[in-house]
């Protein structure tokens, strides 16, 4: 299978030249490792590497670790855990704790340890593949790689949370997209979807590919074209092949298969309207949502952005990440900012407008690296938002 | 494209969808007992009933505030959301709670300390309290601000604290959360309990 686009960018050659392509995502990754380090050392009475790990495994983190160490719960618990029903880990989806549980076979540390080693690991693997869906903007990279390495939420991608395996798997999934290689997409997607929950929404994405790609053609060779290209079907189907693959283990295991969206009543999540939380958020003070109104900011920058991907002939992409915002909203705010910066589109929207002008670019890192500090700081206090 | 991988990709198209109408297939038929099936899939109840020591001590306040005393979690089964700084609201149409404790020999008093989902529109709250299914009386609460109340338990029904004293609060008037603002919790509501006591009633009383 090959691709259909003559133009299609190769890795590597326009973006970058030998070494700088590895080094300076490397030196990136090591610089916002010490600065998150220092962030925690500044909070620390004595800092060290085991306490930094420790430090930084807060809320989910907890939760990946007792699915790598247990595995999923067969029933709800039913001791007090403060809250009106009975939680259960069956709202993680298993692909990222299923890596860890499998490299700790290999490595006997502990969850938390071995996902601070991995998430940053894939991390610059989602860097070091994302070059073609820059399109020859070396500058739009950089920061790209600077945001997702040393950023203001590259803790998120450093912990033992799924989000820095569902960024690597986004990137490879769009650009695997981008070259309409329909059917590794959908296995992409199929990961992708087994990772999170929203990741089922690259479907959505995969299908204005596909329907973009007839488009072009004419209107006599469409048919034809979907005959001759099954893969194109084939991509869309594999993409919730992840999802119905944990719908399964979950009924052999509990007895429900949705029970990872039943076991929400747990955390008091119910379904409404997205854009009556956002407006309730930004109308109104108080609430049980910690920093209500920020979330709710966080939410309109990420749409907006959905619209500048749009914007730069990204549909597929703004498609998925509306989609995904909209869905997570429909659940509330809680959570949103993360939700947001873990689309890597997103950010690659972000960087391309920031890096159009040259003193943005260097100011951008700049404040990206202050807030890599500030925020890992933030996380280590526990601060609502970032949740 | 090779034209012979296609009558491949033809079947895998075949395969995959098969492996996913049998998920599809699963959700129809959930493998679970009932209190699973009315508290996280008809939501028919609002009650998931944790287990509990039920250990008390008579005398003791129970505090039902996120802080400093004796929190009210050992004696929890269901009805209640997670504690805050001002108290924790009750869940839904009703809320129990279990005591075990020596036999008293004699009656007690229970005393709590409330404040109410009341608004201009819906200024009251009754609360139905019962025992271990018998019904004792009904509360009164008009204020948002913690008020207290008091109910004798008959010597009876307190005798029964050996083996387990099932206290259950009815909320016949319960509001949803978000009539105290659109970014509450739009569970329903009825009271914001702060603390309880169960005590042997003095004489005379």
């Amino acid at each position: 299978m090959c691709s259909d686009r003559a133009d299609a960018p190769q890795i590597a050659n326009e973006l970058t030249d030998g070494a700088a392509f590895l080094l300076v995502p490397v030196t990136l990754a090591i610089a916002g490792a010490v600065l998150r380090y220092l962030a925690y050392a500044s909070t620390a009475s004595q800092a060290s590497p085991q306490g930094f790990v420790d430090a930084m495994c807060v809320w989910d983190c907890y939760w990946y670790g007792d699915i790598v160490q247990h595995g999923y719960q067969a029933y709800p618990e039913v001791l007090n855990f403060g809250g009106p029903g009975g939680i259960a880990n069956w709202a993680f989806f298993p692909l990222y704790p299923l890596l860890i549980a499998t490299l700790r076979q290999l490595v006997n540390v502990s969850p938390a340890t071995l996902g601070a080693i991995v998430s940053p690991l894939l991390t610059l693997f989602a860097v070091l593949v994302a070059p073609p869906l820059f399109h020859g903007d070396r500058r739009a990279y950089w920061l790209f790689a600077a945001l997702l390495l040393m950023g203001p939420f590259s803790f998120y991608f450093s912990i033992l949370y799924s989000e820095s395996l569902f960024v690597l798997l986004t990137v490879v999934a769009f650009v695997l997209l981008e070259r309409r290689y329909y059917g590794a997409a959908g296995i992409a997607g199929g990961l992708l979807s087994a990772t999170r929950t929203v990741g089922v929404l690259f479907v959505f994405a995969l299908v204005t590919e596909a329907v973009m790609d007839l488009a072009a053609r004419p209107p006599g060779t469409r048919l034809r074209r979907v005959l001759d290209r099954p893969d194109m079907l084939l991509g869309m189907l594999l993409v919730p092949a992840g999802l119905f693959a944990f719908m399964v283990i979950l009924y052999l295991r509990t007895g429900d298969a949705l029970g990872f969206a039943h076991i929400q009543r747990a955390w008091d999540r119910e379904m409404g309207n997205p854009l009556g939380f956002l407006w309730a958020a930004f109308t109104a003070s108080g609430g049980q949502v910690r920093d209500g109104s920020l979330l709710a900011l966080a939410s309109v920058a990420g749409l907006a952005l959905c619209v500048a991907l749009a914007v730069q002939r990204r549909l597929p992409a703004a498609i998925f990440c509306a989609l995904t915002l909209l869905l997570s909203l429909s659940n509330g705010l809680e959570s949103m900012l993360r939700f947001v910066a873990a689309l890597a589109p997103l950010g690659i929207a972000a960087s391309v407008m920031l890096a159009r002008w040259r003193p943005v670019f260097w100011v951008s890192l700049l404040i990206f690296a202050v807030l890599d500090f500030e925020l890992t700081k933030a996380w280590l206090g526990q601060r609502g938002a970032l949740m | 494209m090779k034209l012979s991988l296609v009558p491949i990709l033809w079947l895998a198209i075949a395969l995959v969808a098969g492996f996913e109408l049998f998920a599809t297939s699963l959700v129809l038929r959930p493998n679970v007992g009932a209190t699973y099936r009315a508290y996280y899939i008809d939501k028919s109840s609002d009650c998931w009933p944790h287990e509990t020591p039920a250990n008390y001590t008579l005398g003791q306040t129970l505090t039902f505030i996120d802080g400093p005393g004796v929190r009210f979690d050992e004696n929890k089964i269901c009805g209640w959301f997670y504690p805050n700084d001002k108290g924790t609201w009750s869940y839904g149409r009703y809320s129990l709670l279990r005591f075990r404790f020596p036999p008293p020999g004699g009656a007690l008093t229970l005393t709590l300390t409330a404040g109410a989902m009341v608004t201009p529109a819906h200024p009251r709250q009754d609360v139905a309290v019962s025992i271990n299914g018998a019904a004792l009386t009904t509360l009164s609460f008009d204020s948002v601000e913690p008020q207290s109340r008091t109910v004798v338990i008959p010597a009876a029904l307190a005798a029964q604290g050996a083996t387990g004293l099932e206290l259950r609060f009815d909320y016949p008037d319960a509001r949803p959360g978000t009539e105290l603002g659109p970014n509450e919790d739009s569970h329903l509501r009825a009271l914001r309990m702060l603390s309880l006591t169960l005590q042997a009633t003095s004489s005379g009383s």
